[in-house]
């Protein structure tokens, strides 16, 4: 497309180094460097997309703001993204854009939760997407850009800024970047978007408002049921959730016995679901302050961690070598927001 | 290339939904707040009706108020309902509003 479309307000600078000082003078990045985005390289971008720079990949009618390919283009390439990323990052951010993920409320919140970006499908190998070793640590190009250029949309053009509209307590490591892919190949199972009704061979992105991974370990039982029950304690210590999902990413050696004992993954569920049962009197214990699920209870009425199995999300990626897991729960407890998973177009 | 300047310095683009000197004008001040309709609007999470209702009890000290009309969002994650937002702009002659957490 021609530069010539473009709406954007544009700044003059005398060299590149000046230009990387201006955006950090400008209060523009997330605290680090950033690739100076220049017209032309926005032009290709939003050819690489197959969007007008007009076009509205999402708004938050709160806030009164359009997302338009041109602003998600711009910081992409100041995240460092390649062109062929964008399909992601525009249907990461579309996606984000549903109502029920609740884009205003998990980047002004307190509660600091990040933003995740889950790729499923053929594309996690055309961009290179990690899904092994470090998982939710610095690896991959792709890993790293996507998930930063989701940051710097919801910081620049949605106006969560630190400390003005986004008003985490701790934040989270993952709010740099918070990107990455399941291992679809040593997963047993069905890939995340495929139960959700997708094919297995489209491309897709599921979006889910995380905090940061709690990782807990087992290398010592001998069974599937040992394994799970494992998981199920460290669910139960991060405690109850207000109604909403949770996610489960399981390493897969950790895997290894439930594998081996052809669990299926609904199997799973309902195992983690029963497992992770105790009284209201128990739950009221960790999280106090917050009122637990509102329906009338006695506090030895017993509720699981999620109120169904089909509230877990489960996963399977990380490195080959090691018996860990990682529970990521939902932002505030899960009740003002869903995942949301979508195709990319075309794919 | 394209972005180069005629000086040699190169062109970039502002990554904000806006002009980066952009402003907002602030709503129209009521002036004395005498005779006015105070409009509380609480986010409903712990002690913001309580923080408002001091503010009220406050601003009642210091000027003749006609009266207090308090409302609270249903939801405190969510945006209030746009009716309620209604509601309190058209009878409210200006509003306070309480982010308990």
């Amino acid at each position: 497309m021609a530069e010539g479309q473009l709406a954007s307000q544009t700044f003059q600078v005398p060299d590149t180094v000046e230009a990387i000082e201006f955006y950090f003078e400008q209060g523009l990045t997330d605290g680090l460097p950033v690739v100076p985005p220049t017209p032309d390289m926005v032009a290709r971008f939003l050819d690489a997309a197959g969007l007008g720079a007009k076009d509205v990949v999402g708004t938050i009618p709160t806030r009164k703001r359009e997302i338009t390919a041109e602003k998600v283009a711009i910081n992409a390439i100041m995240a460092g993204c390649k062109p062929e990323y964008m399909p992601v990052v525009t249907t990461a951010m579309s996606a984000m854009c549903e109502e029920e993920f609740n884009l205003h409320g998990t980047s002004a919140s307190t509660a600091g939760t990040g933003h995740m970006v889950l790729v499923h499908g053929p594309i996690v190998k055309e961009l290179d997407i990690n899904y092994a070793n470090n998982l939710f640590g610095p690896t991959k190009r792709s890993n790293a850009t996507i998930g930063r250029a989701i940051r710097l949309i919801i910081m620049n053009v949605c106006g969560s800024v630190p400390g003005i509209l986004d008003k985490s307590t701790f934040g989270h490591p993952g709010k740099y970047s918070y990107c990455f892919a399941e291992n679809e190949e040593l997963s047993p199972w069905q890939p995340l978007h495929v139960e959700r009704g997708l094919p297995l061979e489209s491309s897709a992105v599921t979006v889910y408002a995380g905090n940061a991974p709690i990782q807990g370990s087992d290398h010592g039982s001998h069974t599937g049921e040992g394994i799970l029950n494992s998981i199920a304690g460290l669910m139960v210590a991060n405690g109850m959730s207000e109604g909403g999902e949770m996610m489960v990413v399981i390493s897969p050696e950790m895997l290894l016995h439930v594998r081996e004992e052809g669990w299926s993954k609904q199997e799973v569920k309902n195992y983690l679901f029963e497992a992770t049962k105790r009284e209201y009197a128990f739950w009221d214990t960790l999280d106090r302050g917050w009122s637990v699920r509102s329906e009338p209870h006695e506090e030895t009425d017993v509720v699981s961690v999620v109120e169904s199995p089909d509230d877990l999300m489960v996963l399977v990626a990380g490195g080959t070598a090691g018996g860990f897991f990682c529970t990521i729960l939902p932002w505030g407890g899960g009740t003002a927001t869903k995942s949301v998973t979508k195709q990319i177009p075309g794919m | 290339m394209t972005t180069e300047t005629r000086n040699g310095g190169i062109t970039v683009m502002n990554p904000r939904a806006g002009a980066l000197d952009a402003t907002a004008e602030m709503a129209p001040r009521p002036g004395r707040l005498d005779g006015k309709v105070l409009g509380l609007l609480s986010n409903g999470k712990l002690n913001a009706a309580e923080l408002l209702q001091m503010v009220g009890d406050l601003l009642g000290e210091q000027f003749e108020l006609k009266y207090v009309k308090a409302t609270s969002k249903p939801d405190s994650s969510r945006p209030a309902p746009e009716d309620t937002v209604a509601e309190l702009a058209k009878e409210s002659d200006f509003a306070v509003v309480a982010v308990g957490d």
